[in-house]
């Protein structure tokens, strides 16, 4: 009897999960998916702000231990302080992130849309991130999205008020590049371990060490001329018939807390 | 009421817990995994098939992927786990047994996410799961995901506590 009650829940939910899978692939989810992230985003926002104090929370309670009983008065009052810093050092850092955001906002003459970083691909197949800006922002699918002046992904998908980044060290992700000191042409690409690799340079091409890597505007949603990263290591050898090298990105791509999105 | 209340408090933090935890390289436990086959060992009754389904439908809502694969996938992988240990195999704790377990039930999970993907990605347009992270990245997330079997198990324990508490509330209103 508990057997047939389990099998029937399991249908049913197949068949919900079925169905959930068919309007993704058609398209036809986005409305629900907006509708799912958007109750659970205050509990996660609050959760994760949680789970950071948690974090230093543990890092000084192991240290803690160490500390004799005459002193736990003072250390009482020392994990206090130390909280305090930490939600001090918290609110500089952000600080710093906004005036370095703003500051590049300032300068250039880009359409550009500030957004907030809700969230990572917790499950690491992809890199990638959730914005809190979507549709009702002007957001499109193809944008390019920047921090501090260097292009960090583009978007993937859009929903009414969140949209997804695919950042530029994840696999899937391509960019048309080139080398700002040569202009000679190349395509950046993710590669595993949060990198980035820049191919199909002409072996005539010169590359150097700390060379600037641009974007190429070969597409239409990426304008020209913004800022990928440097030239890190050459990987190819004289033989090979195209080179490639590492490319080192001038921003955090783990610590994203501010973006700017361009928009039309 | 309670149950459903406290079950979704628990996925939340276990979603937002997998947001926060540091990456190594590009592995990281996975905690609603872990959660949703804990509970797929313990349980008889059907509540570890809605928890495996939603835990794998809030996994879809903030991956880049195509929605329905990760709840489809716990979701399967939670009934044969539910199956196997009371049809086949025992379902008594054992720390080996259990790791077996959550090894076994993780390549199943992400055997069925690949092949969701690349069947939706047939189908339809989208991105497909980066099968360059397959070969590195699924050993060192088997091996976080059983350091982290263990205190899932005891998260389970207390999430029972608290729904017989809330639910004995409820009763003698």
């Amino acid at each position: 009897m508990r057997s047939k009650r389990q099998l029937g829940v399991f249908s049913l939910l197949i068949f919900l999960g079925l169905v959930l899978l068919i309007l993704s692939i058609n398209g036809l989810s986005k409305p629900l998916q907006s509708t799912g992230v958007q109750p659970s985003r205050p509990l996660v926002y609050v959760f994760s702000k949680a789970g950071n104090s948690l974090k230093s929370f543990f890092s000084y309670f192991s240290s803690v231990n160490s500390v004799n009983r005459k002193n736990a008065a003072l250390s009482e009052q020392l994990r206090k302080l130390q909280q305090e810093n930490v939600a001090l050092q918290q609110y500089k850092l952000e600080n710093e992130k906004l005036r370095e955001e703003l500051a590049f906002r300032q300068k250039t003459s880009l359409n550009l849309v500030s957004a907030t970083v809700l969230g990572k691909d917790p499950t690491g197949f992809s890199q990638s991130l959730v914005l809190n800006i979507g549709k009702s922002s002007g957001i499109k699918v193809g944008a390019a999205v920047l921090s501090e002046g260097f292009l960090i992904g583009k978007i993937v998908s859009v929903d009414t008020f969140t949209s997804k980044v695919l950042l530029v060290t994840d696999p899937q992700s391509t960019i048309d590049a080139q080398i700002s000191s040569t202009g000679d042409n190349g395509i950046v690409r993710g590669s595993y371990g949060s990198g980035m690799i820049i191919e199909n340079l002409s072996q005539s091409a010169l590359v150097n060490n700390n060379d600037r890597v641009m974007t190429a505007g070969l597409s239409a949603e990426i304008p020209r001329g913004l800022l990928i990263g440097n030239v890190g290591q050459l990987q190819s050898q004289k033989s090979d018939l195209l080179q490639r090298a590492t490319v080192i990105s001038g921003v955090d791509l783990k610590n994203l807390e501010f973006v700017s999105v361009i928009k039309e | 009421m309670a149950k459903i209340v406290i079950y979704t408090i628990f996925v939340i933090f276990l979603l937002s817990l997998s947001i926060v935890f540091p990456k190594i390289g590009a592995s990281a436990p996975n905690f609603l995994f872990l959660f949703a086959v804990v509970y797929a060992f313990r349980k008889d009754d059907s509540d570890y098939l809605w928890l495996a389904f939603f835990s794998g439908l809030a996994l879809d809502f903030y991956t880049n992927s195509f929605l329905g694969i990760f709840a489809i996938s716990f979701l399967i992988t939670a009934y044969i786990i539910n199956y196997t240990t009371r049809t086949f195999f025992s379902s008594d704790l054992n720390p080996g047994y259990i790791g077996l377990i959550v090894m076994l039930a993780y390549l199943l999970v992400v055997g069925l996410v690949y092949f969701l993907n690349s069947l939706a990605v047939r189908f339809g347009a989208g991105l497909p799961v980066s099968g360059e992270y397959l070969t590195t990245k699924v050993w060192f997330d088997l091996f976080l995901n059983l350091i982290f079997a263990l205190p899932i198990y005891f998260l389970s324990l207390l999430n029972d506590r608290l729904i017989n508490y809330y639910s004995k509330d409820e009763g003698s209103f």
